[in-house]
């Protein structure tokens, strides 16, 4: 054979077959001819020709088959022809003995099988003697391609004609009238042995091909490419098998698989295992496969070096999946299960291993934990995972028979078929059994210790061990479970650095998304931080690592182990884990306590830029819940302190970070204590560390002026503080407001400080107001309990003072009208709390001073009064002043009634309703020109 | 003379039940066993239209590509095809216009002219079902050329199927005799012209 091969190329193959298929056509038209003139010889002549083009050796298997099908849809009009000839079983045994004088080989066999079968389809021929005699036959071609596509129309034609009867009980018939049922007919038993034989040729020649070609110079990948292509023909006999109607299980587990499975062992050869197995798992039904088992996971561990035998496996694995999640195979998978564990002496082989792993842990020296009856439990068919263990010991099985050959499993496999494995557990269990997937990890762990793999980098690898891990983690209730395993933690250790980190920010997001609060207990919250620690924390370092680490970081000076992130990636993955913290819910106050502790703890070691995120979010938390508690009981005292405390701790880390925001966070501290009325001391204080930080941190001007509103307003609104304390305080913000820098600053803080000295009577709102609801309302009329008018007199006085400080007339008149301005709010509480009392007077008597002050400023600035509008108009409470003006005319008049002052006041009211007609451009103008 | 022997392709996603469909249509029977079909495998069957005698191939083909090795030739020759999808799988519908498109490459049937009908198996599923009838009926319209018929079966319970291999087959034959048929006329034969090298057969 000189063939022109490793020079063709593809324009060749498709000449060649179109000349082929040009030949064809050519003779497959001159027998329809003969057809329609009912010529016998002439068909068969013209058939012959058309046949004689498959005797090429020039196509690839691709081209061939598009030759072999044409050929085979022209051919079933010669079978329909040779079957419409009219005669009995006689005339169609002479076609058949006809046909065999062809000249040539291949179209002779070709013809054979046709007529065979026309000749099958007659009464009173035995059909198996003339199966087998074609079977025999078709033994002439030995090259692979050729002989192939000859079985395979083989295969095509005979469907038909194989019989399918069930086959004859054996049992209790004399052996002479079994013979004598062996009828023409014949059984499915007959139509195996023939559907088999040909597999095994076919296999043989398929497997043949590759030692065939390897003496010729065509290079192995082509070689295993073509073959590749060739496996539908040898997995038709296997199509032929599954669809007979009359195969049953045992047939199936007796006179099929054995075959098949001895053929697959024995070829020895890699493509033809995994495609057959491939084939067989998916071709038979799976109830068949849960009958054999046994002999299916016997086969897998004799496997040729080479074969991937986790896609058998996961296949396999699949099929039991969908037979065991039907409600009504279900009980048929438990009834094979248990069948197989009595057949195949699994027991036994469980209590061998086991007595295995005793000697060798005694060996070791090692303790011995497990127990014979518990594990022999769960071979017991009571058992509710019964029929997962049964799969699982024999994964298990083929896992350690491959692990111990010299070419272990790729991780890849082992991760396929792990996963595989964990869907089934997860389908088949529901997981009602926490410890399959502590099993099914600690196997995994065990298998990578083996391999001496320390961690997995690949990005396939990863993918699949991420699938793995998250399997269980779907159903957020299993998180905090999977969590505590510490086979879990032991694996997710594999993962690599991003990858790590990626799985925890999943599970973060899960629990949010899921957003159930069920964070109860110390150990769960513990878990979870410490599985989050990459994202917390920067690395994947477990807990007892950390503290060394810090120490080695802290004495080399260098925070090299710490991966560097962008801003934006540390907000994104920070504020998701930092919600975490809501899902916590407790009724018991101590283990709140303690969960929140622990989340201190874990945050803490987040360092400078990973506290920022996540200790304000734990702040709340624990204001929240402190605020919330159910009140009463020396407990309850012990308790809040004790959560105050925690508080307080919190705001010091953070403080570290960002000293400036600690104080308003202690103010917020100061408020929540002051809602419970037995924690004065820690509202004093919260208080006393808001001003330290006031005093440590704050130098700017702007906000230590801002810092310093935030203060009074906080302890104006404090009402269970013993009076001394708060006067102390009081006294403290207003000597705070003197020290600022400006004196336009110490006026605007010393109006709002000299409040305090009266905090009684003031309208607190309760809770928070609706977007649209109006506060009215909800006022309730509480306040705090001070009513020093004596101090509010000095003080007003002290900020008025530093008012007229202010060397531009036009600004200190402006600056008395604001002091002015918050008298009046003084005034309005004392009139609701003691009427238009002494006091009442006193303080309307000052402001009436002020404004005749106030009057003096302004008129000898009266040649620019729209600069001095401006200002006024800058600031929205003068609308309160001018309301004041008017409900107090009368009162007014009862006290001085002195001309002077209707004028200031005449003069005041003016102004301000000129102010309204002023537009805004104007005042700005004028603005810049005072500047 | 019309041909004889029509041969007919059912295509679709691995388990919409193209096997069940053909089981049902020429045996009657069904099988609630899960096997799925590697390669190609066909049936063969006899219909009666209009008095003649017909012989239908009906060809099975692996939904899943992998078993399909040697690719699809033997779409050629094809005189109508079944397109199959399951009506719990909206999936399985999407997939038919790949299908569709494939078939057509191979055959080189024209997309106007070439018989296609659509069934939706399973519908004796209708607690589970995803796919509407209107919204594959949709579907069926927006292909150019005559709208592709289609079908709502059940290979389980026999519903309807008879019906659309019975109108697939009559679409098939009108197909047989109103298209020009292949005919193909012997050339002159050219003694001096060989291009091929030798043949390389066995020679037996």
């Amino acid at each position: 054979m000189d063939e022109p091969i490793g020079t063709e190329t593809v324009e060749d193959q498709k000449r060649w077959v179109a000349e082929s298929m040009q030949k064809v056509k050519q003779a497959h038209y001159r027998m329809r001819e003969e057809i329609s003139r009912k010529n016998l010889p002439g068909v068969l002549k013209e058939a012959a020709n058309m046949l004689s083009e498959l005797k090429t050796s020039l196509l690839s298997p691709i081209h061939y088959y598009e030759l072999f099908n044409l050929v085979f849809d022209h051919m079933q009009e010669v079978y329909i022809f040779l079957r419409g000839i009219p005669g009995d079983g006689r005339v169609k045994r002479q076609i058949y003995e006809l046909v065999q004088r062809a000249a040539s080989l291949i179209p002779r066999l070709y013809l054979l099988i046709v007529a065979g079968v026309v000749l099958i389809e007659t009464d009173s021929v035995p059909k198996v003697e003339v199966l087998t005699d074609i079977i025999d036959m078709m033994k002439g071609v030995q090259n692979p391609i050729r002989g192939l596509f000859l079985r395979e129309f083989f295969n095509r034609m005979v469907k038909r004609v194989l019989p399918d009867a069930p086959a004859k009980p054996v049992t209790e018939e004399p052996k002479e009238a079994e013979e004598e049922s062996q009828e023409i007919e014949g059984t499915i038993e007959d139509s195996i042995r023939i559907v088999l034989r040909n597999f095994i040729e076919m296999n043989k020649l398929w497997v043949r091909l590759q030692y065939a070609q390897a003496f010729t110079l065509i290079d192995k990948k082509k070689c295993e490419n073509e073959r590749n292509q060739l496996r539908q023909l040898v997995g038709t006999n296997i199509i032929r098998l599954s669809q007979f109607e009359n195969i049953n299980p045992e047939i199936y587990a007796f006179s099929v698989l054995p075959v098949l499975l001895n053929q697959i062992e024995k070829c020895g050869d890699r493509i033809a295992q995994q495609y057959l197995l491939d084939s067989i798992i998916h071709a038979f039904p799976d109830q068949f496969h849960f009958l054999t088992v046994d002999t299916l996971f016997g086969v897998l561990s004799k496997l040729k070096p080479g074969v991937v035998i986790s896609d058998i496996l996961v296949g396999l694995l699949q099929r039991f999946v969908t037979f065991l999640n039907n409600e009504d195979t279900y009980p048929e998978g438990v009834r094979l299960c248990s069948l197989l564990i009595t057949n195949s002496g699994l027991v036994g082989r469980v209590k061998k291993q086991f007595e295995e792993r005793k000697l060798m842990a005694s060996q070791q020296g090692k303790e011995f934990a497990e127990d014979e009856s518990t594990l022999l439990s769960k071979y017991n068919p009571e058992h509710p995972c019964f029929v997962f263990h049964v799969i699982s010991f024999y994964v298990s099985d083929v896992l350690s028979s491959f692990n111990s050959k010299p070419q272990p499993l790729s991780i890849t496999s082992t991760l396929k078929i792990f996963i595989a494995l964990l869907a089934f557990a997860s389908n088949v269990t529901h997981f009602n059994d926490d410890t399959l997937i502590d099993d099914i990890f600690t196997d995994i762990v065990g298998v990578f210790h083996c391999n001496h793999i320390e961690s997995v980098c690949e990005k396939e690898e990863l993918t699949l061990l991420r699938t793995l891990l998250t399997t269980p983690l779907k159903v957020p209730s299993h998180i905090f479970t999977v969590l505590a395993m510490r086979s879990f933690t032991e694996l997710a250790g594999f993962l690599s650095g991003r990858a790590r980190k990626d799985l925890a920010l999943e599970i973060a997001k899960t629990l949010i998304d899921c957003g159930s609060e069920n964070i109860d207990t110390i150990e769960k919250v513990d878990n979870l931080l410490t599985f989050l620690s990459p994202v917390l924390i920067g690395k994947t370092v477990t807990v007892e690592e950390i503290d060394e680490r810090d120490v080695q970081s802290i004495a080399s000076g260098v925070d090299a182990v710490v991966v560097e992130e962008s801003d934006e990636q540390l907000d994104t993955e920070l504020s998701l884990v930092a919600r975490c913290v809501h899902l916590v819910h407790t009724e018991d106050p101590n283990i709140l306590y303690g969960i929140l502790n622990a989340m201190k703890r874990h945050y803490e070691r987040g360092g400078p830029q990973r506290t920022p995120y996540t200790l304000p979010p734990l702040l709340f938390a624990i204001l929240r819940h402190t605020a919330c508690q159910e009140k009463g009981g020396d407990d309850h005292s012990a308790w809040t302190t004790q959560m105050l405390e925690l508080a307080d701790q919190v705001i010091i880390l953070y403080g570290y970070v960002a000293p400036r925001r600690s104080l308003r966070l202690f103010l917020e501290c100061a408020r929540v204590a002051d809602s419970c009325p037995d924690q004065t001391k820690m509202t004093y204080h919260f208080l006393t560390n808001a001003f330290i930080s006031f005093e440590d941190h704050i130098v700017e001007s702007k906000s230590q002026l801002e810092s310093l509103y935030c203060m009074i307003g906080t302890i104006f609104s404090l009402t269970h503080m013993p009076l001394e304390d708060y006067l102390t305080a009081s006294k403290r913000v207003c000597m705070l407001s003197l020290s600022l820098m400006r004196k336009s600053d110490q006026c605007k803080a010393l109006c709002r400080s000299f409040h305090l000295f009266y905090n009684a009577g003031s309208l607190i709102t309760k809770g928070f107001p609706d977007e649209k609801e109006e506060f009215q309302g909800k006022v309730e009329n509480k306040g705090g309990q001070c009513k020093d008018v004596e101090k509010l007199l000095k003080w007003i006085k002290k900020t008025a003072e530093v008012a007229m400080y202010e060397r531009s007339k036009r600004l200190c008149a402006y600056q008395i009208l604001c002091v002015v301005n918050q008298c009046i709010s003084v005034c309005k509480r004392i009139e609701r709390v003691e009427g238009r009392s002494d006091n009442y007077s006193a303080v309307v008597t000052e402001v009436t001073r002020l404004m005749e002050e106030a009057s003096r400023a302004s008129a000898v600035a009266s040649h620019d009064r729209p600069q001095l509008k401006g200002i006024v108009d800058a600031d929205p409470t003068v609308e309160e002043l001018s309301y004041f003006i008017r409900s107090c005319e009368e009162e007014k008049n009862k006290l001085t009634a002195e001309k002077t002052e209707e004028k200031v006041e005449e003069k005041v009211e003016e102004e301000v309703e000129e102010k309204v007609e002023e537009p805004v451009e104007k005042v700005e103008e004028d603005l810049k020109e005072e500047e | 003379m019309p041909k004889r022997i029509l041969k007919i392709i059912v295509l679709g996603n691995a388990s919409v039940g193209k096997t069940s469909l053909m089981t049902q249509y020429v045996n009657r029977k069904f099988s609630i066993q899960y096997k799925a079909t590697i390669g190609a495998d066909f049936m063969s069957t006899e219909a009666v239209i209009d008095d003649d005698r017909i012989t239908l191939h009906i060809w099975d083909t692996a939904g899943q590509e992998r078993f399909q090795s040697l690719g699809a030739s033997f779409y050629r020759g094809a005189d109508a095809c079944v397109l199959v999808y399951d009506i719990t799988s909206a999936r399985s519908l999407t997939s038919l216009d790949v299908w569709r498109d494939e078939f057509l490459v191979h055959t080189g049937g024209k997309e106007e002219t070439f018989p296609f009908i659509v069934i939706g198996n399973k519908c004796d599923k209708e607690e589970e079902r995803t796919v509407e009838k209107e919204r594959a009926e949709l579907w069926c319209k927006s292909k150019r050329g005559k709208p592709i018929e289609h079908f709502e079966c059940s290979a389980k319970t026999g519903q309807n199927v008879h019906e659309a291999f019975l109108h697939v087959t009559k679409l098939a034959l009108e197909q047989d005799t109103s298209d020009a048929q292949e005919v193909f006329i012997p050339e002159h034969i050219d003694v001096d012209h060989d291009t091929k090298p030798d043949q390389g057969g066995c020679g037996c």
